[in-house]
């Protein structure tokens, strides 16, 4: 990506971004516009490698927490962002010269660009889960030691929250809860940190492989067939690995249950085409967490699980997902960083009380590969 | 004993039926819709009446299916001039209303633009008090300008406190004869598309009347008192009335109309509708007697709104879709068609023109015009045509199943004589009686429905009660509407829990429908 991110820019990190979220993340429609705008109205974001500034500077991740069905109704101005970061400066004692994203898959991809659009200062090319998950903790800034306190969430009154408490998962539990009492969503600003500890903790050049994949993606004009080569040419060429097709089929079952503020369920995919005879059951936890083949583990968390949709080739989301849709599940190695055995206590299948322990993508397939044998997969 | 009168209009025919009390057919007809639309309907009114034959001050009903409203919108013309007010700042101020509607609409409707103090939070406390003294200020500045205005306020579908007070403080200073839309009446959460839905529904609501009035007068002039209802796009009917206050909501009535009238015709309340028309086919799915419904936002002219409309897939297929045979005998089937001009340009009509029908004739599929005409056409290649344009019903049929077992198909509209009586996909074929009106029967027969979308918190009372409350709401409004509480049901439930938020805040929609009461006059209150 160039030094600046550009209004043209959005519609493509937003695109990437969609794939990023595995399914959950929140629909960007809304940041989208307001970010564009904000572009619009204060100049492009300018846009920096953690590697090439100061090691002194401080930076601070943002991001909206809280309902996106709630934020598609009680809009927030981005007032709320600026405040965050300028609240947490006073309650930290520093200057934040840098803002840098939490989660890059979803709508919170665009948060700190609207936020770094609006206040001027650079956005890092950089962010703490290389995709989307749930909660506060589940970052690379957590699992290396960095404290998410002190915490500042402000509302589109104003009304602000504050918390400092040494556990990350506390500050999650706590803000979980006053985010309800905020009205349904709130901006944060957290884990501020100099940037001498953003290289080393943080997943770096995430805006840009986001960007580069909603290029790609937008390139290949809505055929599923095209979006899924520009999936293996982009994270081929990356830190993730190679994408893999799991199967094509229909949606046939669909079970979503709330509990504990978390939309839990699966759904059932019965294979068409050379899947066909297959069924592939995908789980998910406000994002696609693991797909199985009745006993047989196909792909975990934290690799990435994309659900598309075979008219367009665009990620499903789990809130939109529908029975009957037919979809292509795709699954994606992720970043080295979130395969961690650190990360893996955060957000690996275990934490789930999904699976003893993680096992790679690339390693399921080759089990899958020597089982086939001789069959050779066409294409993907 | 009461009759009652159907008409559906549709792309290329605008269908007529006139039905007993027990919903037999008395009469049907088809003419072509015309161009202003509305001398199509008073057309195909006449006719149904006249071969009808039935006493004139005993139809008592009269349901209407019209894409008035809808080519309104689409062609930008008639439309109100309309002010809009958003009730949420501080809130929402960075997006403006009318934000991503295509220009030259956005031109048209934005002239009148404000955003004031108020709105609720997702559970109902209140975001702010509504500033009453700028809504004062703003209906002077708009007396005599605008003759319609659009009220959104933030998350008016769990509270509508605000909206009905903006509305009380607007009809004082700007009188009855504005007309304004209120939001929690049309759409649900989620504020920009209940917003243009909001602003849409008061651009056509003149439309709207002049529809309305004009078929009631067109009926008078027959000689006919009748109650006149519209079709909304749920598949059920609203008062003439609450139409001219909610006209957005008659949009694609028409494809809703002949899914409900395959259901009624063929006594199946859970199938795929197959509708083959002049120029497309919509294949539908039947679930409850009731379409089954998109959840994704549904575009009109443009704008995004977040109205359900029905599942549906349309291929370019119908009865005037043009064959086209080149030398080696590779071919090309539509998209286009020669649409209502079928009977004058089909070959087996004496035209010029091959056509989807031409084909099936010439195979002795159907029975159709001079057989005569297209006997010296290639068999082979014609079969290869046929066997593609049957593969392509059953590629759709495919898609919208939600199980690979098969499942019962009925076919309706004017175009299905084209289709065999085997399907891939399909455990059985059905052609119901009167199938090329099953349109205007679905418009006649429609019920009465209630609805309630909100949000709702399970902690308080729990699931299941919860559960029941909302169906208690949306029963009560059915019967509000004209429904015969006796014969209400539950149609349509879905509760869709909101993500990354404890609480267990949940968004639960129900539908409550049941017949149209003969004895009550339906409220307005819909």
């Amino acid at each position: 990506m160039n030094s600046v991110i550009q209004e043209r820019d959005i519609p493509s990190l937003a695109c990437g971004a969609r794939y990023l979220g595995s399914g959950g993340g929140g629909n960007s429609y809304l940041l989208q516009l307001l970010t564009m705008r904000a572009i619009r109205d204060c100049g492009p974001v300018p846009f920096v490698s953690a590697l090439a500034m100061d090691e002194g500077t401080w930076s601070a991740p943002v991001a909206i927490m809280g309902s996106p069905s709630i934020l598609n109704e009680k809009i927030l101005t981005g007032v709320e962002l600026l405040q965050a970061v300028q609240i947490l400066e006073e309650q930290a004692g520093i200057r934040i010269d840098a803002l840098m994203g939490l989660e890059i898959g979803g709508l919170n991809a665009l948060t700190p660009v609207l936020a770094a659009a609006l206040s001027g200062r650079p956005l890092l090319d950089s962010d703490g889960m290389g995709r989307a998950f749930t909660e506060l903790q589940m970052t690379t800034f957590h699992a290396f030691g960095v404290s998410a306190s002190p915490l500042v969430m402000v509302n589109e009154q104003g009304r602000w929250e504050h918390i400092a408490t040494p556990s990350n998962w506390d500050v999650e539990w706590i803000a979980r809860r006053k985010v309800i009492d905020l009205g349904g969503w709130a901006t944060i600003a957290s884990y501020p940190m100099k940037l001498q500890q953003v290289k080393e903790v943080g997943i770096h050049q995430s805006f840009s492989l986001a960007k580069r994949l909603g290029d790609s993606v937008i390139a290949a004009k809505e055929d599923i067939h095209q979006v899924m080569k520009a999936l293996v040419q982009i994270f081929s060429h990356s830190l993730y690995g190679r994408p893999a097709k799991l199967i094509e089929g229909k949606v046939v079952e669909l079970e979503r249950r709330i509990t504990g503020g978390m939309m839990n369920g699966m759904l059932v995919i019965e294979g068409e085409g050379e899947h066909i005879g297959e069924q592939l059951e995908v789980v998910f936890q406000n994002e696609f967490l693991l797909a199985k083949q009745g006993d047989r583990l196909i792909a975990t968390v934290p690799d990435l699980l994309c659900v598309l949709d075979v008219d367009n080739g665009f990620p499903i989301v789990v809130e939109e997902m529908e029975n009957h849709k037919k979809v292509w599940v795709v699954a994606i190695p992720a970043h080295p960083l979130i395969r961690h055995s650190k990360m893996l206590q955060t957000v690996g299948p275990k934490r789930y009380g999904l699976a003893k322990e993680f096992i790679p993508l690339e390693q399921l397939r080759q089990s899958d590969d020597r089982e086939a044998e001789g069959h050779v997969s066409a294409g993907y | 004993m009461s009759y009652r009168i159907g008409i559906d209009v549709g792309g290329t025919h605008t269908d007529g039926i006139l039905l007993d009390a027990k919903y037999q057919v008395i009469a049907e007809t088809k003419c072509a819709t015309t161009e202003d639309v509305s001398s199509g309907i008073y057309q195909a009114m006449r006719e149904v009446i006249a071969k009808a034959n039935v006493q004139r001050d005993r139809i008592g009903f009269a349901m209407l299916g019209t894409t008035h409203c809808t080519n309104a919108i689409v062609e930008r013309k008639r439309l109100n001039s309309v002010a809009v007010i958003r009730i949420g700042a501080p809130a929402t101020l960075a997006v403006k209303p009318l934000i991503g509607v295509p220009e030259d609409l956005r031109e048209k409707l934005g002239k009148y633009v404000y955003i004031v103090r108020g709105g609720h939070e997702f559970d109902g406390r209140q975001m702010a008090d509504l500033d009453e003294a700028e809504l004062s200020r703003i209906a002077d500045t708009l007396k005599g300008k605008v003759d319609s205005v659009a009220v959104t306020s933030v998350f008016s579908p769990v509270s509508k406190d605000h909206e009905l007070r903006a509305a009380e403080i607007l009809h004082e200073i700007l009188g009855d004869q504005v007309s304004i839309s209120l939001s929690h009446e049309i759409g649900s959460v989620g504020l920009l598309e209940r917003e243009n839905a909001t602003i849409l529904n008061a651009a056509v609501v003149n439309v709207a009347k002049t529809t309305a009035q004009g078929f009631m007068q067109a009926l008078r002039e027959e000689g006919i008192e009748a109650k006149v209802f519209l079709g909304q796009n749920d598949g059920t009917l609203m008062s003439v009335e609450y139409a001219m206050k909610y006209p957005i909501l008659t949009i694609a009535c028409g494809p809703t109309n002949s899914i409900r009238g395959a259901s009624y015709l063929s006594g199946l309340g859970d199938a795929l509708v197959v509708d083959v028309g002049g120029t497309t086919t919509d294949i539908g799915v039947l679930v409850n007697s009731f379409p089954r419904e998109s959840s994704l936002a549904v575009e009109i002219g443009g704008a995004r709104t977040n109205f359900r409309m029905p599942d549906l897939i349309s291929i370019g297929l119908g009865g005037g879709t043009i064959i086209r045979i080149e030398e080696d005998g590779s071919f090309k089937v539509g998209p286009d068609s020669v649409g209502y001009q079928l009977t004058r340009r089909g070959l087996v009509f004496g035209g010029d023109t091959l056509t989807a029908t031409d084909v099936a004739v010439a195979l002795g599929k159907t029975q159709l015009g001079d057989p005569a005409k297209v006997a010296h056409l290639d068999k082979g290649v014609l079969q290869k045509v046929y066997n593609r344009i049957v593969e392509m019903v059953e590629e759709a049929i495919d898609r919208m199943k939600t199980s690979a077992d098969p499942v019962p198909v009925i076919l309706v509209g004017g175009g299905s004589i084209l289709l065999p009586d085997e399907m891939k996909g399909a455990a059985s074929v059905i052609r119901p009686e009167h199938f090329g009106v099953a349109n205007a029967i679905g418009a006649a027969i429609s019920q009465i429905s209630g609805q309630v979308e909100r949000v709702f918190s399970l902690d308080e009372l729990g699931r299941e009660k919860t559960l029941e409350l909302a169906k208690q709401i949306a029963v009560d409004e059915a019967i509000a509407a004209g429904a015969e509480p006796g014969s209400i049901e539950i149609v349509d439930i879905e509760d869709v829990p909101l993500a990354y938020l404890p609480g267990n805040a949940t968004r639960i929609r129900v539908k409550a429908a049941g017949n149209l009461s003969v004895k009550t006059e339906p409220t307005l209150s819909n």
